[in-house]
Formats: structure tokens, sequence, C-alpha cells
């Protein structure tokens, strides 16, 4: 059984940042794999670890800056590693998700696993729709935050647990091959040593340009843009009570007081 | 041409708050493209639905009688069946966990761009969307060039859409394939019941991250049994395993409306705020004074919550 | 009475024929103790290679090694008793055991050859004395070590691993040497029928069961006719012992002593070297990927507990036994040689020989091997398993974050390393930069200090007293990266190493004389470990730049200090007055990584004393230093205990020292110290109590009465 998982990597801002027209400026950034898809990839590496003949192979869409990343996933246990980029793909400002997933949509149709696992969102721009997106056009059944996943012996269906708001949960069977996405708590991420990170080195990573894969990506329709960027307003009218701690919580134990809903 | 369509959602029999806010938003954004404002409602008790979705602004509402309960497949294929055939310039889509199941792939097979969790939706020329960028840090607008587009809508942005309008309920044939069909559901799990319901309580005494460990928990305890008040948490709480899931706040957890809701430690996301943001009176107690929570809160302590919280405590004993 | 009457009769009424059994017995005997002995060491040489030289290192290692063996200092240490008893056995045993050795000399090598004995007059009149002497400790120490165990039944000596074998070697050494004065008193009455023996005086024990037999009714005659019985008992129950010497707690006598010997003077403060090749297979998967000197270490253990019993996470609850992780090793060794199935060393879940739990709650603080009369390296055996967790991802959330911090920001807080500078900002100088212009201390100040708000208010202290002394100094600014040196003792070495290259790449960009530490962490391990990395392994590497080529600091030129060494060497030049104007009572904590590891005590007291503070010390104090709980990962990873070490090191303070709750001041020197008793100070109620004061806050304090303002409001 194949398992493709997307695996990006996310900007993370620092405390002082300044923005730079419609950028922040790189200088505040950091970049650190997914939180959805460290996740994911367990998911992937787990089943690999139980069941035999799984391989797993990692796809991205980025610079070669997300290569790091990557090598992270395959310390972590997966097989091989692609990864997908055009120079002109780094010049938008905005990139629909759906355009994403139709640059995955040529690796998945390459490649054919029986599952694909995304991260429900990615940590900066949380679309959450890449996966359901890819889905359709690979023509893939879905299931989306899933937080139990498992594959039955034959491989031909999994029974899920999705995760939905007001802390219920779905449980449905899903006819493979699907995509599914992954959310947060589902297992125990591993951790990549920087020694495994190394060693993972040997293990092979091909880029390609989406030319490769069948896309072509000047066809692809570009009609969401990013006009501007601005830190959020603060729209607080809160009363904030002042003084040490003891004199702020005096004045919050009045507050209380007085909502009446206080045991006294 | 210039019609708006929202799409509403409903669970387990109840029609969701989110769809009335999508009537709003659809409606302002109606009124500046110049079109119609339609709602879609697909399955369950249909008709029942388009009667409370018939408020004041909305000018048809079509009801498609297609399966009991939410299944992406029949959402896809019923809202493309409709959507090709009333063409609307705008698509809403709650952004809700059930919303983002279907929306992507209906997007896709709609051939329409996507814009997600937009906060704010504007109309000049074209449609501009404003949404949260890098983990909330930043906002931006996003214009679509082209005339066509869906777009999810963030819940709780817009004030719910009320009265009752003169809306025209038309019901929607649409064409099942079922062999597309690919995935069953087979049952639900209340995993967030158990010996309390937080969403009775009138006092909650909230704690996040803040807190540190789990043995500093005694002293929001302490507080809340000097108050009578009842525990809750966030999500990072409930993911280590220091209090149980019935006691979790916010998107995955439990929506709470309680008359006071005392915020301690916690950073205040925007999955938490969603879960209490219906508070009478939020008080939040944070040593971030940039803590998103102060913005929804009613009264605020920047402060350190290992001090405050005794001192709190010893007014009540 | 003729000298050559002054002698005593060997193999008496043995006869011939039970000689040659004897001597047939006692060939057995040695062929026994010879293969057992040769099958140890073959095990130890089956193990893997050890890091550390231990016998090259010899001539060193050696002479302190004897003089630990030969002293028993180690366990005197904490206990007293145990070191009187302990030293009466060692020498009361030796003697008795090179009595026998000289006899047998006299026996079968001397009198043959030369036809005479010197088992005779004044010679044998001084051995009687000394025998029975060092025989009567020998008893009395055993006496002692009995009621320890079994009457007053000490907790340390009841384990888990505590078996019938504590109870034999107990027993059968008391027996011998009751039995063997029981021998002497019975050859004493019954040779007496034939011959004087008023000169048996000296044998002044065997002397005295003589009379005591004598009041009991036994005649010489009856003595005379017991005596073989008498002899062979003692003499089986000696062979047997000699025999059952490899095979069970005896060989102790052998493995402990030879770990001695082979202790590294270093251990602890400085681990054994990184794996530096990325292909290198640091597997901990069986029983011989541990090294020869670790297995050494497992046969070593008496399990006598003191590790456990001073060890801080065992005191809080947490799931570590420092003897324990030992033993189950040594046992799992042992079932393994006896074709026992495989399980993995150390995991998650409850299915390894060592729970992983077990290694979180390890703080590195190095109390098991100070109490340790052996000179077991636990700390090795644990780096090895922390290493293999790491490699296997078995690792806790917290510590994965941190991890990531370090490797993405350069610090383990995660903080921008822009804003690493920024603690400086409140101070109305310039703190100089080191990277401008030559200074004589480089001032490394670490990650607490420059992002941690609490710790901040030390840093710009410590920078006020540097300016008010006109020292010469600077900082790395944004340069400064973590050190490593708890990543490395949590088992990702990699990690560590590009710290270690990094900071190591800045402080060659300047020029300085000496590197002065806020945090003792970082002070071990930029003077003990860093001049240990080959960094010629990294010269093609494409993903680790080499700052140097080979190795930084070889011959140690670089002098590197903890702060309080340098403070107090600037009082100590006349370049710096502390005021004798506070009178606090306080009581200052060691923090393991300047104390235990480093031994530097007397800098930090010197600096309190010199305030006019009153020092009281608590009873833990110096070496025996109970840790806060910061090290090994403590400051970030949480584990299941009872309560947090830092709560029972400050009810130490208010409770155990000689000034009871009078005191005032909990004094630290280390910055994760200050962290972790601020900690313990709220969670644990002890607000009321005491304040936690770092050196330098209490030195500004002193200066704050008589000078400009030195330190920072941050109450």
């Amino acid at each position: 059984m194949k398992v493709l998982v997307t695996v990006t990597d996310v900007a993370l801002v620092d405390d002082d940042f300044e923005i730079e027209g419609r950028r922040i400026g790189e200088e505040y950034l950091t970049y650190e794999l997914n939180e959805w898809d460290d996740y994911a990839i367990e998911e992937a590496v787990q089943l690999s670890e139980t069941r035999d003949a799984v391989e797993v192979v990692t796809v991205t869409v980025g610079p070669e800056r997300t290569e790091e990343t990557i090598r992270q996933a395959l310390a972590k246990g997966a097989d091989r590693a692609i990864r997908v980029w055009d120079d002109s793909l780094g010049e938008t400002d905005v990139l629909d998700p759906v355009l994403k997933a139709e640059l995955l949509s040529g690796i998945v149709e390459d490649e054919a696993p029986e599952m694909v696992l995304t991260g429900v969102q990615t940590g900066d721009d949380a679309n959450g729709a890449t996966g359901v997106a890819l889905a359709q056009q690979v023509g893939y059944e879905w299931a989306a935050v899933v937080n139990q996943l498992d594959v039955d012996a034959e491989a031909d269906t999994a029974a899920v647990h999705r995760e939905l708001e007001g802390g219920v949960e779905e449980h449905s069977d899903v006819l493979l091959p699907a995509v599914f996405t992954i959310q947060t708590g589902i297992n125990d991420p591993r951790y990549a040593s920087l020694r495994g990170i190394r060693q993972a080195q040997s293990k092979p990573l091909d880029v390609y340009t989406p030319a490769d894969v069948g896309v072509d990506f000047t066809a692809l329709d570009e009609s969401l843009s990013l006009t501007s960027l601005a830190e959020p307003t603060a729209e607080s009218d809160a009363t904030m009570l002042e003084g040490d701690a003891e004199a702020a919580a005096s004045q919050l134990a009045d507050v209380l007081a007085d909502s009446g809903v206080v045991d006294q | 041409m210039s019609d708006v369509v929202a799409v509403a959602e409903h669970r387990r029999g109840e029609l969701r708050a989110v769809s009335l806010e999508l009537i709003t938003a659809g409606r302002d954004l109606a009124d500046h493209t110049g079109g119609r404002l339609h709602v879609a409602v697909v399955g369950g008790d249909v008709d029942a639905y388009a009667d409370s979705l018939s408020c004041e602004g909305v000018d048809v509402v079509h009801t498609i009688d297609e399966g009991e309960e939410f299944n992406h497949d029949i959402y896809v294929q019923t809202l493309t069946q409709l959507a090709t055939d009333l063409d609307p310039q705008v698509l809403l889509v709650p952004h809700t966990v059930n919303g983002m199941d279907y929306a992507p792939a209906l997007a896709t097979a709609l051939d329409r761009p996507l814009v997600t969790d937009a906060v704010a939706l504007e109309y000049a020329d074209h449609l501009t969307a404003t949404r949260e960028l890098y983990g909330g840090k930043v906002e931006g607008t996003i214009e679509v060039g082209a005339d066509r587009a869906l777009v999810t809508v963030r819940p709780a942005e817009w004030p719910a859409a009320t009265g009752t309008g003169d809306a025209s309920i038309e019901s929607f044939e649409a064409t099942i394939d079922e062999s597309a069909v690919g995935s069953t559901v087979t049952g639900f799990d209340e995993v967030a019941g158990g010996d309390v319901d937080i969403s009775e309580a009138d006092l909650l005494v909230s704690v996040g991250r803040g807190i540190d460990e789990e043995e500093n928990l005694p002293l929001v305890e302490e507080l809340a049994e000097v108050t009578g008040a009842t525990i809750s948490a966030s999500r990072p709480i409930v993911d280590n395993g220091w209090l149980p899931k019935n006691r979790q706040v916010g998107q995955s957890g439990k929506t709470v409306a309680p008359d006071v809701y005392i915020a301690i430690g916690i950073s205040g996301a925007v999955q938490h705020v969603a879960g209490m943001k219906g508070a009478d009176t939020i008080i939040a107690i944070n040593t971030d004074p940039d803590a998103p929570i102060f913005d929804v809160a009613d009264y605020g302590i920047v402060g350190d919550l290992f001090e405050v919280v005794p001192e709190l405590t010893a007014h009540f004993e | 009475m003729a000298s050559s009457q002054v002698t005593r009769p060997t193999f008496w009424q043995i006869g011939p024929v039970g000689k040659a059994v004897f001597y047939y017995l006692a060939a057995v005997t040695i062929l026994v103790f010879l293969v057992g002995v040769y099958r140890r060491v073959r095990r130890y040489q089956q193990a893997s290679d050890e890091p550390i030289p231990r016998l090259t290192e010899w001539p060193g290692s050696l002479a302190s090694g004897t003089l630990t063996l030969a002293s028993n200092v180690k366990l005197f240490d904490r206990d007293t008793y145990a070191g009187i008893w302990h030293i009466f056995v060692f020498w009361g045993f030796l003697t008795l055991l090179m009595a026998t050795t000289i006899l047998g000399i006299d026996m079968d090598l001397y009198r043959p050859l030369t036809g005479e004995s010197f088992f005779v007059g004044e010679f044998y009149l001084s051995y009687s004395l000394v025998v029975d002497a060092m025989g009567l400790l020998f008893v009395v120490g055993l006496g002692i070590a009995l009621y320890r165990r079994y009457v007053r039944r000490l907790d340390r000596l009841w384990g888990e691993h505590t078996d019938r074998e504590d109870d034999l070697l107990l027993w059968s050494l008391f027996l011998l040497g009751v039995g063997g004065f029981l021998t002497e008193a019975v050859r004493i009455l019954g040779t007496s029928a034939t011959r004087g023996v008023s000169f048996e005086t000296v044998s002044f024990v065997g002397w005295a069961i003589k009379d005591w037999l004598v009041f009991a009714g036994v005649t010489p005659e009856m003595a005379t006719a017991a005596y073989p019985v008498v002899w062979w008992s003692h003499s089986l129950l000696a062979l047997w012992f000699v025999a059952w010497i490899p095979y069970g707690k005896p060989f102790h006598m052998l493995s402990s002593a030879a770990n001695i010997l082979t202790h590294d003077e270093d251990a602890g403060r400085r681990l054994p070297g990184v794996p530096l090749d990325p292909e290198a297979d640091t597997e901990l998967e069986d029983v011989d990927d541990f090294a020869w000197k670790q297995l050494l270490d497992q046969d070593a253990c008496t399990k006598c507990g003191r590790c456990s019993s001073v060890c801080p996470a065992k005191e809080a609850g947490r799931p570590l036994d420092p003897r324990d992780v030992i033993l189950d090793l040594k046992s799992y060794r042992e079932e393994r040689d006896a074709g026992g199935e495989a399980t993995p060393i150390v995991a998650d879940g409850g299915t390894s020989v060592i729970d992983s739990s077990t290694m979180e709650s390890c703080l590195s603080c190095m109390a098991c091997m100070d109490a340790c009369p052996v000179d077991i390296e636990h700390l090795t055996h644990f780096t090895d398993m922390n290493r293999q967790l790491v490699e296997q991802g078995d690792v806790d959330r917290n510590a994965q974050d941190v991890f990531q911090n370090v490797m993405q920001q350069g610090n383990t807080f995660g903080d921008s390393a822009r804003a690493r500078p920024d603690w400086t900002d409140e101070l109305d100088f310039e703190v100089p930069d080191a990277r401008e212009e030559p200074v004589e201390y480089l001032w490394y100040v670490g990650d607490y200090p420059s992002y941690d708000e609490r710790n901040q208010a030390v840093a710009r202290s410590l920078a006020r007293i540097f300016e008010h002394a006109g020292v010469d100094y600077g900082i790395l600014y944004e340069d400064e990266v973590y050190d490593g040196n708890d990543v490395r003792r949590m088992g990702e070495e990699l990690l560590y190493v590009e710290q270690a290259s990094q900071l190591i790449g800045a402080l060659e960009n300047c020029e300085f004389e000496t590197i002065v530490c806020t945090d003792p962490h970082a002070y071990n391990t930029i003077s003990n470990e860093y001049s240990d990395i080959d960094f010629a392994e990294f010269a093609d590497d494409p993903m680790l730049e080499a700052p140097v080529e080979g190795y930084w600091n070889a011959q140690g030129e670089v002098e590197v200090a903890h702060y309080t060494q340098v403070v107090e060497e600037l009082v100590d030049a006349g370049r710096f007055t502390i005021p004798s104007t506070l009178d606090y009572t306080v009581t200052y904590h060691d923090p393991c990584h300047l104390g235990r590891y480093n031994d530097e005590y007397e800098a930090p007291r010197t600096l309190v004393t010199k305030t006019g503070c009153d020092l009281v010390e608590m009873p833990r104090n110096r070496n025996d230093s109970f840790c806060c709980g910061g090290g090994g990962g403590g400051l970030w990873v949480e584990v299941d205990e009872e309560h947090k070490p830092s709560e029972e090191r400050l009810r130490e303070a208010v409770e155990d020292t000689q000034a009871g709750s009078a005191v005032e001041k909990f004094v630290v020197a280390c910055p994760m110290c200050v962290t972790m008793f601020e900690d313990g100070r709220k969670t644990g109620g002890f607000e009321e109590d005491l304040d936690i004061v770092g050196i330098t806050e209490l030195l500004a304090d002193a200066l704050a009465t008589t000078d400009s303002q030195v330190t920072d409001r941050h109450r």
C-alpha cells in the first residue's frame, strides 16, 4: 500500500515584526514543519510499522527552503520525498488552495497512492481546503478532520472518526482510495533527532516542476491577489483593572459580587 | 449573474446559527452586487428549515430534499447542480467543519476561485474578502479578479438575520449519482459528555495554558469552589489530559454562554473564543497585554495569575 | 621457653590424608575461582569499546583510586558508622587474608626450602596480636552491619533487588570471623593439655573465648577431640567462600576495586565524547552496546542504596531509582546471557527494561555518583539511554519544542535571536560589545538571564557590579547562542555539537582572556566538554560549519570561570569592595553544576559572608546539595511526582538549619535555580517564609545602601 503525505512548512512570525508592502519582512520569519502535517506523517509511519509493504511518500509544494522540513519527515520514517516547485509560484502573494491541489493532483495521478494524508490546515494560511479540493480533483473519496483512522486488513475501506464542533464525533466508513485530512491529537508524533535528519540525507528527494507532473501552471487561473496586509486593529473596549495583584483582584471581586452569580 | 447564494447548515435536526449569519452577510453583498439573495438548504426537514431561513432580506429559499444528515458527496452533487443552474456571482458557505468538508470540492467542481474563513466582505467592482494570515498576526485583503467566487464565512462575525421576509420557497430536484457516494456515516459519539455540562453553568472559571503545570490547577479549583463556579478549560489543557473533554470550551469542545466567563491564562485563540463569545460578561487574566482574549473581554487584568487568583480567592473565602 | 616453642601447630590433628584432602580442595577452589574471574573479564571484553581511556590514564587515577580504596573514604560520606564498620571489615579481611598467605608461605615454601620456620618467637607473637586485633575489628564491623540490616532495617538496604545473596555474604563472613576465633580458642585450650600456652595471651580474643569455654566446663581433652571438626568446618566454609567470590556478591571485592581504580576523574561533568560520525551506529539495542566499563559498573554495585537514598527525583516521588536502573540492566544482562528473550533497553510504554519516564525523571544532578562508594558512573548509562530515546523519537512533547526552539532561534525559549540583548535596555550604560573590542572578560550571559524576566534582573545586577568594579568586560550580543549543556544530557547530542559549534564560532571572532558565565551549566560544558569535540569530523560537512580546525581550547589555554569566582577574585584583588551592610539570616544553595560537578563551594560563600549576612548551612550542603529540579530537562519536561524537588529543598531551608524559621533569604548562584525556586516558593507556600535571591542581587543590595542604585525593582 502506498500512502502519500502532503508536507509543508509554515512561517512563524516574530513578536516584533514589520510589514513591508504586502509581505512581512523575511528577517522576522522562521519556518517550521506544519503541526498538522506532523500528525499526518506520524499516522502514515505508524501504518508502515504495523503492516507489511507500506510505502510512505511525502509531497511538498515549496521552494528549496522546504527541504529542511522535508528531511525531518524523512527522518521520522517516510521512505522518499517529492518536491514540486516553479519560481513563478513564489511570486504570487496568494495561492488559491484549489490551485495548490491541482499541483498535488499531478503527483497523485503519477503515484496512485491508496491513501493521501494531509493536515487539516496549515498554521499560517489556515485555509483548510487543500485536502478536500485535491480529493475532488483526483476523484478520490475523502474524510476531513480525522482524529482516528483504522484501515481494514484488505486496505479497501477505512473506519474514521471525524471531530465535529461541540465535542461530537462522527463515525464513518470510507472507501479507498481516499484523502484524509488529519486533525491534531490523533497520535503522538515522534521526534526527529538531528542525527536522524542527517542520516535521512540518503533517502531520495526528487524535485519536479509543474510541467513534469503534467500541470500547466501558466494556464492556471490566478484570479486572487493580495491587495493589502495590515495588523488587525484591536477592537478592545475592555475595562482594564489597574494596579498590583491585590488591587486588581479587589476590583474584580467587586465586579463579580455585583454580577450576582457568585455563591456567597 | 449578480446573485448571491448562501448555503445553510444544520445538524441533528437543528438549524445552526451560522446559517442566519450568512444571510446577513449575503444580503449585504447582494445589495452591492445588485443581485438577489438565495439560500439553499440540503437534507433533513428542509421545509421546517426553509421557514426559519425565510428572514428579512431573503429572496428565494431553495430546498433540496436529499438525505437526513450531512453527507459531503450529496452536498457537492446537489449544490453543483443548483449553482450551475443559478450561476450566482458569489457562493457563501459557512467556514465550519462540515462546510469545509464540501466547499473546496464544490469550488473545484464549479471551477471557482476559493477564499476561506472570511471575516469581512466588500464589493466595489470586485469582490474583496478580508482574512487572517500568518496565524492571525496580520489581516490581508484579497481581491477576486474573476467574476465568480466561492467564499467560506467565519461564524460569529456577522450578526444573525432576523424577522420574516417574503421569500419564495422552491424545491430543487437534483439527480444523485449513488455510485459517487463513497462514505457512510455509521454513528455519532458525544465525546464531551460526562458528569458536568459546562454549558449549563452561570459562572465559569476557565483555565488555559498559562497555568503551566497540572499541579497548579488547585489554584483555580479553589477559586471555583469559593465562588460556586464550574471549571472549564481551553483545548491544550484537555489535550494534556489535565481535565476531561467535557470541560473543553471552544470550537471542538462546547459552546457556552454563561453570565460570567473568567478566562485565566487563556490567550484567546479564535477557536476558543468561538466557544465563549456569547457570554454576557467576559473577564480575562493574562500576563500578555496583546493577548487576543482582551479583544473580547469586558474586564481585563494584565497580571500574573499566580498572584491575582489567590488574591481573588481570598475575597470570597 | 625457647623461642622455637613460641608458635602454634598448623594442621593440628589433621594428619597427612587430611592435609592432602585440604590441599586438593584448595586447588579446586582456586581453579573455580580463577575460572569465574576469567569468565567475568571475558564478558567485559565482549561489550563495546569504552570511549574514555581508563587503562592508559592509570598512573594518575591509579594513585587516587588506591587512596580511595585504602581509606574507604567514600563510605564515610553522609554515614560515618557505615564507614567505620566497612573499614573494619575491609582491613580485617585483608589482614586475615595476608596472614593466611604469610602462613602458607612459611609452611609451603620457607620450611621446605630452608628447613626452618619464621612463624616463631617475636614474629609469631606480633603476628598473632595483629591478627586477633584485626579479626576482632572484622567481627565487630560485621556485627554493626548485621545490626543495621536486620535490627534497624535501614531503608536503603531493603530494595527491589535485595535478595538472599546479601544475607549470605554478611552471615558467611560473620561465621568465618567468629569461626576463626572459635577454632583458635579450641586450639589454645586443646594444646594447653600438652604444653604451656601462657604466651598465647597475645591472641587476646581467642584467649578470652578459651576462658569462656573453660568457664562453660570444656576440658582440654574435649577441646582436643573437637578440634578437627571445628577446623574442618571453618576451612570448608573458607574454601567455599573463596570459590563463591566470582559468582556472586563477594565479587564486588574485585569488581568494586577495579571500578574505583579505573574511575574517571571527570565523570559526569565531562560526558563521553559524542559519536560524531553521522553514520555511526549509536543504537543501544542490546546489552553489548554498553561499554565494558558500564558492565563493570553494574558488577561493582553492592546494592548499598546510597545513590537512591540521595536522589532528589526519587525523593520527589518520581519513577526513578538509580540503584534499580543499574541493577535492572544487570539482571537483564544476566538473563540474556542465560538465553532470555531480547527486550528494548529503553522505550516509552512499559515494555522495555528501563522506561522512558525513568530517564525523563533524572535531573542530571550527580548526587548518585557522589554518594556511590564504588564510583559507578550512573550518568554515562543514563546519557546513553537518553541518546537512544532521542534517536527512537521517544521524546516528550515539551522537550521536542525546546529542541525545535534551539534549532531555529538558538535559544531554549524560541524567542527571536535578535531580541537576546534586549535585557540591557534598562541599564543606564552601554554594555561593551566583545565582538568589536578586545576585552579581559567575555561574559557569556546565557538563555535565562537574557530572556527570562526574573533572571534578567540578576543579569543587570551583575552588569552593574562589573561597571562599578571597572571590569573590562563585554558580551556577544545577538551572536550569543545557547550553550547546549542540558540538551546534551537529554540525549540530543548532535544538536549540542551544533550549538557548541556556533558558540565557538562566535568566540573565535573575539579577543578575550577569560570567559565568565552566569550559568553554571554553561560553565560546566564550556570548560569541561567543548574541548573534546573534534571538528575535523565536520570539515566537509554540508550541514555543520566547523568553527575551528580540529579541537577548540585543546590545551586549556582559554580560562573559563563562573561569575562568583570572578567577583571573588576582584574582591581579593581589592578592585571591588563589598560593604558589610546587610544583616539578613541567609542560607546558600550549592548549584549542582557549580558545586558537586566542579568543586566550587567557597567563592560564593565568601561573597555572601562579606555582605554581613549571617550564613547558616542546610544539612545537605556542598557536595551533598539537593538539586532544585531544573537539570536534565527538568525545567521543561513534566513528570509524575508527589512534590517538587524545589519544595523539599525550601522546606529544608526553613526547618533544618540552625536558624530554623529565622532564615530570610535563600541565596542561589544559578539562573535555573532562581527559576525553579521561585516556582517552588509559590507552589509550596513559602512566600511568607523567605525570598529567593541571586548572589549578585545580594551584593547589589549590600552596595545599594552606600552607592548608586544597583538593584532592579523586580518585586
